[in-house]
């Protein structure tokens, strides 16, 4: 038996004892009962790097496997002997700081369907910063390689909320059912940051996310101002019906964004209804001048 | 005419109360020759302009009558002297003046009449302002410790050179220079203006001077061709700096800011404002740039860093005019919106240097917060202004897609973006919404916004298309989706004006540049004076949330003098 089998076989045990636990425990590292080193990645010199993939991978991403554990594990086994350059660089790829300061892995080695399995081995063998595990799960949608299923997961398993909050921005574009499987974990974690993220992706995926309405709709009663207004946001992109109560009884709410979204979020639902709103006079003086603007224009048509 | 005079500074008495003793509290290398004197009480008498000329007849007489004497000066427009001209590791400010000085102000004093002094009163900034007689003779202003108000001499056979020498920017002070006779009477007297250059932000119209960019070639992109473009055009204009020694830290616009301050004597100060961002590139500056006339300053607390305190989100207008008040500078303009955004005590001192007028813009809604990545400038010769304003604009980009295939491929655009072809982005209904709330809510008032404090016409912006999408892990903070056109470098060189612009990419075969909508919009759009450099900057800045404008730095060539055509703004 290879080295490299051996490891394979390390993984499948680590990946099958990591216990599933919904919601996140904030600010400790790691995912729960993951053990370090249970895999010995080879790292590779950057000078070593194979030629990268032709960047016209597709945003459709490949078809989600429901039980991705194995999946991943045969992955990189194939990977290892089929594409061993490209493994090793992908594995020592390093993250690079944006120009917001929060760092990224991006760049032509990613950009490759394979790219999934291999920084999902990463993510799951290596005790890496928090932020390089942030931004390794960040990365996996420009994979367009599967993710759905893990990311879903994870989300359970995942015990630092940037890293959670990340997920959530990942499976706004992972594939059904898992995205919304994932997302419903996020809505209700115990970090606002990552329901917050949550329902951002939500509102993004217009063709499925109205199967957590009531979840979205409860949303607006969260206890921080921030997540309601993302609630708000993401209903007005689903346009729910259901949601037009809850939004106008958010009118009032202290919060000026809260009020912005809720009555944009109306005014996408049933413009018809916005424009009648009792609320919206008092609303077209509102100290907030965008939400007067969009106020004014929604009472005069202009 | 200037807000403030030496008339003004006598009038309220800014500064120290005149007859105070001269030379006892002694400057940098005082020797003590001279004697101080009680200033007499100042009449505020003189005409103001660039020459002071004394009224000889009236102060005062001796039993021989006034001496035939020219007792008149120039004002004194200097720089700030805190470079280190002769590398001994201290600021010049604090040393005596030296051979090689080269940020000094002399005004030349003809030598008077046997048995009479010369007196010097000097009122405003005296802490930042220092008269020497000659190289050696601490005179008046900021002395060792403490500020001297007047000081006594006699000029040599050959007169005296006067060495006016500034400590900060923006300075203001007035000097009085006196003739009496040997029984103490004026015989003589002009006053002076002492000012020093505030610091001057460069903007897209002054000549390009010399460009860096940081070379990286890195296993998650390189900017080899973009290089290359630069090294092509500027030829040695340009210096790759080598990523290698700066941890592949690529925002080299973030990381500094140039700035000048020219003198009446042909000084010229260059500081680089070393950003409190603080990240690898951090010693660059003073790596590549300090040198003599080259002086590197900071403000603010590095502990309290955000990412607004990079230099992309300090910028500066063209030469303009609003509500008939000109800004021959232009204006600068930054993000920042109540408590925050850019560090307040940049902020703060960028305000009291006056001459540009900063105005803050809503940057709070972007990942990054930069003003850069929305707004820019370029040269426009055949416009009334000399220039045209970029802003971003949403409707323009919709109108863009909306005229093309919706079957097109965005080659690009799939992986990095998710977004496969021009009608998947026609498509996402939430896509429209964030980018039509951003420009309600963001684009609009800011385009009405810089309207009114650049005072421009319709005609004078360009509408960018642009789409933004939200950063995952930014708070719900967005960057550009299409590679942010506006985010642009201007290099006005000696023939022609080049322009190096993210290419967008927004096509099928990336090859091909002219089958690229977005890069024929500009190109209609463009000023036909300017030379377009569609560069690759996808994997290193675009992926990274920043554009070619963000990795570029350059100096700049100052091109008016601001104690002729700024004073009124001081």
């Amino acid at each position: 038996m290879t080295t490299k089998s051996i490891s394979t076989l390390l993984l499948l045990a680590a990946l099958a004892v990591l216990p599933a636990c919904a919601g996140g425990v904030d600010d400790s590292d790691g995912l729960r009962s993951t053990p370090e080193g249970a895999i010995d990645p080879v790292a590779a010199p950057v000078e070593a790097r194979s030629a990268p993939p032709a960047a016209t991978a597709a945003a459709t991403p490949a078809p989600a496997v429901a039980d991705w554990r194995p999946w991943v594990a045969a992955e990189v086994e194939r990977l290892r002997s089929e594409r061993p350059d490209y493994f090793d660089e992908l594995m020592a790829l390093p993250v690079r700081p944006t120009r917001a300061g929060f760092p990224r892995l991006t760049g032509p080695l990613v950009r490759d369907p394979d790219a999934a399995p291999i920084l999902l081995h990463r993510l799951l063998s290596r005790a890496e910063p928090v932020d390089t595990r942030a931004a390794i799960v960040e990365a996996l949608p420009r994979t367009t390689g599967d993710f759905s299923a893990a990311a879903a997961e994870l989300m359970a398993l995942e015990t630092d909320p940037r890293v959670r909050e990340l997920l959530c921005a990942a499976l706004a574009r992972a594939q059904a059912p898992f995205a919304i499987e994932g997302l419903e974990r996020g809505l209700h974690d115990s970090a606002a940051r990552v329901r917050a993220e949550a329902l951002r992706s939500l509102g993004r995926r217009t063709t499925d996310a109205a199967e957590l309405a009531p979840d979205i709709i409860a949303a607006l009663s969260d206890p921080e101002a921030v997540v309601q207004q993302e609630a708000a946001r993401a209903l007005g992109n689903l346009e729910l019906e259901s949601a037009k109560d809850a939004l106008v009884a958010r009118l009032d709410s202290p919060s000026a964004d809260v009020r912005l979204h809720s009555l944009r979020a109306l005014s996408r639902i049933d413009p018809e209804h916005a424009r009648t709103l009792p609320q919206l006079e008092a609303l077209r003086s509102d100290p907030d001048p965008k939400l007067a603007r969009l106020a004014e224009q929604l009472a005069t048509g202009k | 005419m200037a807000k403030r005079s030496v008339q003004w500074l006598l009038a309220v008495g800014v500064g120290a109360v005149l007859g105070a003793c001269g030379d006892d509290g002694g400057g940098p290398a005082q020797d003590g020759s001279d004697s101080g004197t009680d200033a007499g009480t100042t009449e505020a008498d003189a005409s103001t302009g660039t020459t002071a000329a004394a009224d000889v007849s009236t102060t005062g007489g001796t039993d021989t009558g006034p001496p035939e004497l020219e007792w008149e000066f120039d004002d004194v427009y200097g720089v700030i002297n805190v470079d280190d001209d002769d590398q001994s590791g201290s600021s010049d400010w604090y040393q005596v003046v030296f051979d090689a000085e080269d940020d000094v102000s002399v005004i030349p004093v003809p030598p008077v009449p046997e048995g009479h002094r010369v007196q010097l009163r000097m009122v405003g900034d005296l802490e930042n302002a220092r008269v020497w007689n000659g190289p050696q003779k601490f005179a008046v202003g900021s002395g060792d410790g403490e500020v001297v108000e007047s000081y006594e001499f006699t000029p040599g056979p050959e007169g005296a050179e006067l060495l006016v020498v500034f400590g900060a920017d923006n300075v203001f002070a007035g000097l009085t220079l006196s003739v009496h006779d040997s029984a103490g009477d004026e015989v003589a007297r002009a006053d002076v203006e002492l000012r020093s250059s505030p610091l001057v932000l460069n903007h897209h119209l002054q000549p390009t001077e010399h460009v860096w960019v940081v070379d990286v070639d890195q296993s998650w992109g390189t900017n080899a061709s973009m290089v290359a473009e630069y090294a092509a055009v500027l030829g040695e204009q340009f210096t790759p700096v080598p990523g290698n020694s700066y941890g592949n830290d690529v925002w080299i616009q973030d990381e500094i800011q140039l700035a000048t301050g020219i003198g009446a004597q042909g000084q010229r100060a260059n500081t680089v404002i070393d950003s409190i961002r603080n990240r690898e590139l951090d010693p660059f500056a003073e790596e590549n740039l300090e040198a003599p006339d080259f002086n590197v300053r900071t403000w603010g607390n590095p502990s309290q860093v955000t990412s607004w305190d990079s230099f992309g989100n300090l910028e500066n207008s063209p030469p303009l005019t609003v509500d008939g008040v000109d800004y021959p500078f232009g204006r600068i303009y930054y993000g920042r919106q109540g408590d925050l955004g850019l560090h307040a005590e940049m902020a703060a001192y960028l305000q009291s240097q006056e001459i540009q007028a900063p105005f803050e813009l809503d940057t709070l809604w972007l990942c990054v917060g930069h003003v850069d990545e929305y707004t820019s400038f370029v040269p426009d010769p055949d416009s009334p202004k000399g220039f045209r304003f970029l802003i971003s604009d949403v409707p323009a980009a919709w109108e863009l897609l909306e005229s093309l295939d919706p079957s097109m491929e965005l080659t690009r655009f799939g992986a990095d973006h998710g977004y496969d072809t021009v009608g998947d982005i026609l498509a996402d209904p939430a896509l429209r919404n964030l980018n039509d709330d951003l420009q309600a809510d963001y684009l609009d008032p800011m385009r009405e916004l810089v309207t009114a404090e650049f005072g421009l016409e319709p005609d004078d912006i360009i509408l960018m298309p642009s789409l933004f999408e939200e950063i995952g892990g930014c708070g719900g903070g967005v960057a550009a989706l299409v590679p942010g056109m506006v985010n642009l470098i201007v290099t006005p060189l000696a023939t022609e004006t080049h322009l190096f612009i993210p290419d967008p990419y927004f096509r099928t075969d990336v090859d091909d540049q002219s089958s690229d909508p977005f890069i024929q919009n500009m190109n209609d759009n463009l000023p036909d004076s300017l030379v377009p450099h569609y560069v690759d900057d996808w994997d290193v800045y675009h992926l990274g949330l920043g554009e070619v404008h963000c990795g570029t730095n350059m100096t700049q060539t100052p091109t008016a003098n601001w104690w002729e055509v700024a004073l009124h703004l001081l």
